[in-house]
């Protein structure tokens, strides 16, 4: 699966913008500022229906207009073309089309056109945060399971009522004990059920993932992933579990156990990323991490990712630069963003389809 | 609007409380009243007030009715053993309108939702309890949504320390739709509600 052409209207600082895309490696260039990660940033749109800098859609309208437009072609395996459109607009709100028909859910369209982002951020957002440890799960999950998003959302649902119910309770309200079992059986069956998919998902791309960290590092590291789930086990376990930690959290005023706070460990030599890695080894750790995303996608789904790449090689030596240059040729469509072009072309020895802004 | 007639101007915001009504249905239905005979608008008028005064909630299974007891509850015969519990009135009418059941009713008025702060002392569910003596089976057909959820395992729950026979409607595929249509949460649900032929 690739995205064949993008065209955008009112997008960040484009009023106007068109291109067209090969199907392996693209290369966006330009000086900064110019736009280049909006560009990746609408393609996100088309796949997942949502930035991934913006908290608000609005944030993406270019300055002085009321709504935007990303519209791309995605060609599937089979060769059939899909016209997808996002819009948004500050008074209707955001529509999903699929050839020009609105889309009653459009939760029906994450997973058809799966992507892998790797940006600047991620640093600090997937690496450094247990909410960036569950949103990396939670949307490489999501793109392979349908299911899996229905659920997560119900449990959001679900502690939402148990949070508020905790403060009711505490403030000396009426009696939602038995309320609290009620909503503590439901987060249970879910707690239960997303705590085996996360179990099975980490175990599953571990592999991959330990060989893709030593084939960037030539064999010289290795790196691992642990899973610490805030609460495991069968229903009625994590049910009793959640029953007792009730006192604790009328003291705390929320919800201190549950899915909702699991974390990941990441380490290189045995030793834990956070306190011990350098930006190199956290930027490689990145890379391995999104590139072994995209291989368990492709595996789940038979569908090939599209790899987005914001600014992929700062803070990378060039040993490192070379490997992973050599693994993404090949996996399937690639959208890279660089200010320094020339660096690139001294490292590559296959074509790549150049994107030059200006 | 800048309307002429101050007056229409109210009704059109009274009727743009309604549920469902939006300012341009309000003014739609507004010109609609205009447009009709005064005999016509006396006659909906009239009713408006009847209903208000004369129709009211049953006093034991919380249905809306002229006379409470209401008809169901008074049937002789219904079979009296059993109990459907159901959100709001409207539940109730379209399980009437299905035919199918013959048992009596109990109309709980709400879900449990504390982040509206609704517990279960706030919808009719103690006057479900002083009902259940000669109550073999209590059948639960809340919503399919996080609150009717939540209410029914509080009330099966609370039927299981009473001992009665507690038991929901399924949950699956509706009757005249496609498989292929169907999301994924309603497929789980549609296979674990499977019943053997």
């Amino acid at each position: 699966m690739y995205l064949e052409n993008l065209r955008l209207i009112n997008f960040r600082n484009y009023e106007k913008f068109e291109t067209g895309f090969s199907d392996k490696i693209n290369i966006i260039t330009g000086n900064n500022g110019i736009g280049k990660s909006s560009v990746l940033e609408a393609v996100h749109y088309l796949s997942l229906t949502k930035s991934f800098r913006a908290n608000r859609d609005a944030e993406a309208i270019r300055f002085n207009s009321d709504h935007f437009v990303s519209i791309g072609t995605f060609v599937s395996n089979d060769g059939i073309r899909e016209n997808i459109s996002i819009s948004f607009s500050k008074d209707t709100g955001k529509a999903v089309k699929s050839h020009g028909k609105i889309l009653a859910n459009s939760r029906d369209l994450i997973g058809k056109h799966p992507v892998v982002l790797l940006s600047p951020e991620d640093i600090i957002t997937t690496l450094g945060s247990p909410s960036g440890h569950r949103k990396f799960m939670n949307m490489t999950m999501s793109q392979v399971n349908k299911s899996h998003l229905s659920r997560l959302l119900s449990y959001r649902g679900v502690l939402r009522q148990r949070n508020s119910a905790i403060n009711l309770a505490a403030s000396g309200g009426k009696a939602y004990e038995n309320t609290l079992d009620a909503l503590e059986e439901q987060m249970g069956e879910l707690c239960n059920s997303i705590w085996e998919d996360r179990t099975k998902f980490i175990n599953d791309i571990l592999p991959e993932f330990q060989k893709i960290f030593s084939d960037l590092n030539e064999g010289k590291k290795e790196g691992t992933i642990e899973y610490r789930p805030s609460v495991s086990g069968t229903k009625n376990e994590i049910m009793e579990e959640l029953k007792q930690r009730r006192a604790s959290d009328f003291n705390m005023g929320f919800t201190t156990r549950g899915l909702h706070r699991d974390r990941l460990v990441f380490k290189i030599n045995g030793r834990t990323l956070k306190k011990y890695g350098s930006k190199g080894e956290n930027k490689t750790f990145l890379i391995a991490l999104k590139l072994t995303q995209g291989k368990f996608i492709e595996k789940r789904t038979g569908i090939k990712p599209i790899y987005l790449l914001d600014d992929v090689f700062m803070e990378l030596d060039r040993t490192r630069a070379i490997e992973t240059i050599k693994y993404i040729n090949g996996i399937g469509q690639v959208i890279i963003t660089t200010t320094d072009y020339e660096e690139w072309s001294g490292m590559i020895d296959f074509e790549v389809n150049r994107i030059g802004l200006s | 609007m800048s309307s002429s007639s101050p007056l229409l101007e109210k009704l059109v915001s009274e009727l743009s409380k309604l549920p469902g009504i939006g300012r341009k249905s309000a003014m739609r239905l507004s010109f609609y009243f205009l447009k009709q005979s005064k005999s016509e608008v006396e006659e909906l008028a009239r009713t408006l007030i009847e209903v208000k005064e004369k129709v009211r909630e049953c006093e034991i299974c919380f249905n809306f009715t002229e006379s409470s007891p209401c008809s169901i509850c008074l049937s002789k015969r219904r079979n009296r053993s059993i109990i459907c519990v159901v959100e709001e009135p409207t539940d109730l009418m379209a399980i009437e309108r299905s035919g199918e059941y013959k048992g009596l009713y109990h109309v709980i008025g709400g879900v449990i939702s504390p982040l509206d702060g609704i517990s279960p002392e706030d919808l009719h569910i103690k006057e479900l309890f002083e009902r259940l003596d000669s109550v073999e089976e209590v059948i639960i057909a809340t919503n399919p949504s996080i609150e009717g959820e939540t209410t029914t395992l509080y009330l099966q729950r609370e039927m299981k320390q009473r001992n009665i026979k507690v038991s929901r409607i399924a949950r699956g595929i509706p009757m005249g739709s496609a498989l292929e249509h169907a999301d994924q949460v309603t497929l789980v649900r549609a296979f674990e509600g499977r019943v053997e032929l």
